[in-house]
């Protein structure tokens, strides 16, 4: 596959914290890549080794098709963190500095400021920013290299739901025009609804990774209940293609692909337990996600 | 010139920055008029060993000593101008948005080195005025002053600089710079004293202050230390170790930007 990122056994530590341990995976170009795991799973240091604001210990990556790592840099859209601007400059000089940086005219500046909605205060100090804003014109200063892969960490953190609806729907659409996007997140959910591959990070270490379609499938959970459920359960236990996940209220099981629902009710009566509940729950992607980080 | 142009886009709009380069320039201004009209006034007095004070060529020395006093407003201005991009993490999004980490240290030397020439220029050219207004002859026998106001000037900032790269807080910045100061001053006068030489005078920051003597205060001094000139470091050495002082800066200011995560 054609890949805009190579990874290769990257390894960083805070004196005794190793903070990432080996990590090597490669991005797919025009692919919105989710690097998720919990609060200090080492996204953010992954992400600054590659903005090349932190050095790795060992390892090292490469940017596809860029001659060296400043003109990958130049023409990237990058967010790390907190945005950081000048309290002092209002929004359009903040992005003056960027876009001098980047070597790049100011004709995004006024684009990239209508696409956040934040063109109407253009002219107010960072300093007067609120929290929101401030992330919406770090998104803004992404925008105005028009580059073709975008770097963001946490992009949706301190906005509140209809900015971060706004901010998931800029990025699929920045996707759909052909560009490739890295994101950091530590929410599942945001990474289910907006990313196509995924790469699961825990204290370092890389755990899974792949479309997130594989990495984050779902199976089939239902929910089973009896007048007498030690009979049921041992009824369940005997057939191999039926798993037992939890037996509180009612019993949990996943079944195998080729099994529905109306099998598990035939199977059940067919062997004289009357089934007095039987619901589909679809397995919460927060459990998931939990069982893979534990 | 693409770095200093970046450096002006954060200054222009920055008052903090008028008002300091404003207090340096007007206080400068006030102060020559003043002692000027003082000295004028002295010598209708009939003291003399000031009353060439502003005229050519002592201009350039008295202007130059003057000029010693208000440095540390331009000081002041480098270290919040450094300590903004680690309070604003600015810094650190200039490496993210692509800039080379070695184009952050240039970027910041260009701005230095520009407010030196700006600042030595202020100098030169407000020398000739009272040195026009006050007469004299051979103007530019001491024009080697104005390299000299350039190199403490250069000396001064580039500290200033890179004090701030370590410490990263202007606050704190400003406060170890004057303490250091005052340090810097009592262990050389300490030095000299004990060891009856002028080896204190060759500390960093000394160095440079060496450059701009008050040179009527050398005049009495002579009268008095008549023949005990035996351990006078030549003026050119201070010059050159000033200028030492400044590319050791910017060793220490390298290694320490290439090496460490922002």
């Amino acid at each position: 596959m054609n890949q805009i990122l190579q990874i290769n056994a990257i390894k960083k530590s805070y004196g005794l914290v190793q903070a990432l341990n080996g990590i090597g995976f490669s991005v797919p170009k025009g692919s919105v890549f989710g690097v998720l795991g919990p609060n200090g799973s080492g996204k953010t240091t992954l992400l600054g080794i590659l903005l090349n604001v932190l050095k790795a210990d060992e390892g090292s990556f490469t940017w596809e098709g860029y001659a060296d790592a400043e003109e990958a840099r130049k023409n990237i859209g990058s967010l790390l963190e907190t945005p950081n601007f000048y309290h002092y400059l209002n929004a359009v000089d903040n992005l003056n500095i960027v876009a001098e940086i980047k070597g790049k005219g100011k004709e995004n500046i006024e684009d990239a400021l209508k696409k956040v909605k934040l063109f109407e205060r253009r002219h107010s100090k960072f300093n007067t920013f609120s929290l929101g804003m401030k992330q919406r014109l770090a998104i803004a200063s992404s925008l105005i290299a028009n580059p073709d892969l975008l770097v963001l960490d946490e992009p949706t953190n301190g906005l509140d739901p209809e900015g971060i609806a706004e901010i998931r729907e800029l990025i699929i659409r920045l996707n759909r025009e052909g560009k490739t996007i890295i994101m950091a997140s530590h929410l599942l959910d945001e990474v289910e609804k907006v990313c196509t591959d995924v790469a699961i990070l825990k204290k370092g270490h890389l755990l899974s990774v792949g479309p997130v379609s594989e990495v984050l499938s779902d199976e089939v959970l239902v929910e089973v209940g009896s007048d007498d459920m030690t009979a049921l359960a041992q009824l369940l236990k005997t057939n191999p293609d039926i798993q037992i996940k939890s037996f509180e209220k009612w019993i949990l099981i996943s079944l195998p692909q080729n099994m529905g629902i109306g099998d598990i009710n035939k199977y059940c009566f067919e062997n004289q337990v009357v089934l007095t509940h039987l619901q589909y729950r679809k397995r919460s992607l927060e459990s998931k996600f939990i069982e893979i980080t534990q | 010139m693409q770095l200093l142009k970046i450096e002006w886009l954060k200054i222009k709009n920055y008052r903090t920055f008028w008002i300091l380069i404003g207090i340096f320039v007007s206080l400068y201004l006030i102060w020559n008029y003043g002692l000027n009209r003082f000295f004028v006034q002295m010598n209708s007095n009939s003291i003399n060993f000031t009353s060439e004070s502003y005229a050519f060529p002592y201009v350039w020395n008295t202007m130059a000593y003057v000029y010693s006093w208000f440095i540390f407003f331009l000081c002041m201005f480098v270290i919040i101008s450094m300590a903004n991009e680690y309070t604003f993490k600015t810094q650190r999004q200039h490496i993210i948005d692509g800039m080379h980490r070695l184009d952050f240290l240039h970027a910041k030397s260009l701005l230095i080195l520009a407010i030196s020439l700006g600042a030595t220029l202020f100098y030169t050219l407000l020398c000739l005025v009272f040195g026009a207004i006050c007469g004299g002859s051979g103007v530019f026998e001491q024009i080697h002053m104005v390299l000299y106001v350039f190199i403490y000037t250069l000396n001064y900032l580039a500290f200033s600089a890179l004090l701030t790269l370590f410490v990263k807080r202007s606050g704190l910045s400003i406060i170890i710079f004057l303490a250091y100061l005052m340090l810097e001053s009592g262990i050389g006068a300490f030095i000299n004293m004990k060891f009856n030489t002028q080896i204190g005078n060759l500390l960093p920051l000394q160095s440079s202050d060496e450059l701009l003597p008050l040179r009527s205060l050398d005049k009495i001094k002579s009268l008095v230390s008549q023949g005990n000139t035996s351990s006078e470091i030549p003026i050119l050495v201070f010059a050159a170790l000033s200028v030492c002082f400044i590319v050791l800066y910017y060793v220490l200011a390298k290694r320490k930007i290439l090496q460490s995560d922002l």
